[in-house]
């Protein structure tokens, strides 16, 4: 009778390792599968992610045909191969939380525009800004002229805020030129 | 081959995973909002149902039993995951707008397979009848899915495009229209009336 009850036992034990043996196994065919699809569709994924950051780039330089990344830093080149311009993300807090801009630079000194790529600013006063032109008045702008005009004994730029939008349109403005400051360092 | 055939009927009028077994409802909702939407879903749902089926009915004997349902989840989400970065890689548009609804339909499948159909079919039975099945289960859902959606996009729209052509617009409803049927309480009318427009005319039967 032992030996019976130990049998038992036994197969017992047998059905669970078994169980979890398949488990794994069938877990590293899967994952295997996975694998291989991931490593099948990278490079079109690549191409893809590729194109819409060039389709992104040539919202601020119109003549971009392609462009390379170097430390973090797109180098955009025109079709004649010569290069027009730079561009990188920058980052920051603005009044409802993390901001990221794409900063397009002309040269060393001068901003060509920028792209707010993902915001958390309050909706209608972001529309303000989009209607009173913020954005517009940062073409052209050299660097350190990206603040807002002096009010209060703070900033002495060139751009003017827009009223009741004053935090956001600072930080806006104070993200774009720090992080253009640090970067045009990195530039050679 | 008549057991093919009449599994792959079945699965198209008889156990219609929308209108008669009113499986995945949460998926028909949300991407039959466009003829093309529910194309691509339709073919994402076709791809992993053939192939999961397919593997689930192959192995069948050996699944032990107490780890059947995590087995089967397993092969069900790899698929769905497959069929997600082929998706994304090909059909970036299209991944685009079926979003999250794509990766969600796993829980679809999963009830819809595992639930509904493979505890049911292709656990318990062989390779070529579950084929079948499959086919006929996911035609059974296309189908569904392009009726709503072909619906839904007409009187939402007041036109109708596919891939970037536009087929036919109607005049006067395309300058106003009934946007209800693209929300989600458009879907459900639809759904409702289509169901019931099945039953009284006999389509589908109460059993």
């Amino acid at each position: 009778m032992g030996s019976k009850g130990e049998q038992k036992v036994r197969a017992n034990q047998f059905r669970i390792f078994y169980s979890m043996v398949f488990v794994i196994m069938v877990a590293a065919i899967m994952l295997t599968l996975l694998a291989i699809t991931e490593g099948v569709t990278r490079a079109e994924l690549q191409s893809h992610q590729d194109q819409q950051t060039l389709e992104m780039l040539k919202e601020i330089f119109p003549k971009a045909s392609f462009y390379v990344l170097e430390d973090d830093i797109y180098i955009i080149y025109n079709s004649g191969r010569n290069e027009i311009g730079y561009a990188f993300y920058a980052e920051g807090r603005g009044w409802g939380g993390k901001m990221v801009i794409l900063v397009g630079l002309e040269d060393k000194e001068t901003i060509k525009g920028i792209t707010v790529v993902s915001h958390h600013e309050t909706r209608g006063y972001w529309d303000r800004l989009i209607e009173n032109n913020f954005f517009g008045q940062l073409i052209g702008l050299k660097i350190e002229d990206c603040e807002l005009k002096k009010k209060y004994g703070v900033g002495g730029g060139q751009v003017d805020g827009v009223t009741g939008a004053t935090v956001t349109s600072r930080a806006v403005v104070d993200i774009v030129r720090e992080a253009a400051l640090e970067k045009i360092e990195s530039i050679k | 081959l008549s057991k093919f055939v009449k599994e792959f009927i079945k699965g198209i009028v008889i156990s219609n995973p929308i209108f008669v077994l009113a499986l995945g409802l949460c998926p028909a909702l949300a991407v039959t909002t466009s003829l093309e939407n529910a194309l691509g879903m339709s073919a994402a749902v076709a791809f992993v149902l053939l192939t999961s089926n397919i593997i689930i009915s192959a192995i069948r004997k050996l699944v032990p039993n107490i780890v059947r349902i995590p087995v089967f989840i397993i092969i069900i989400a790899t698929f769905v995951t497959i069929a997600h970065m082929v998706f994304q890689a090909y059909v970036p548009a299209l991944h685009e707008s079926l979003g999250i609804y794509l990766p969600l339909s796993v829980a679809y499948l999963f009830y819809c397979i595992i639930l509904g159909r493979a505890e049911a079919f292709a656990s318990k039975n062989p390779v070529i009848q579950s084929i079948a099945d499959a086919l006929g289960i996911s035609l059974g859902f296309a189908l569904a899915l392009i009726l709503i959606s072909f619906l839904r996009e007409i009187l939402g729209t007041g036109s109708l495009s596919v891939f970037g052509n536009e087929l036919f617009t109607i005049p006067g409803l395309s300058e106003h229209p009934i946007s209800i049927f693209i929300m989600s309480t458009g879907a459900f009318l639809i759904i409702g009336l289509l169901m019931a427009l099945f039953r009284w005319t006999g389509v589908i039967k109460n059993e």
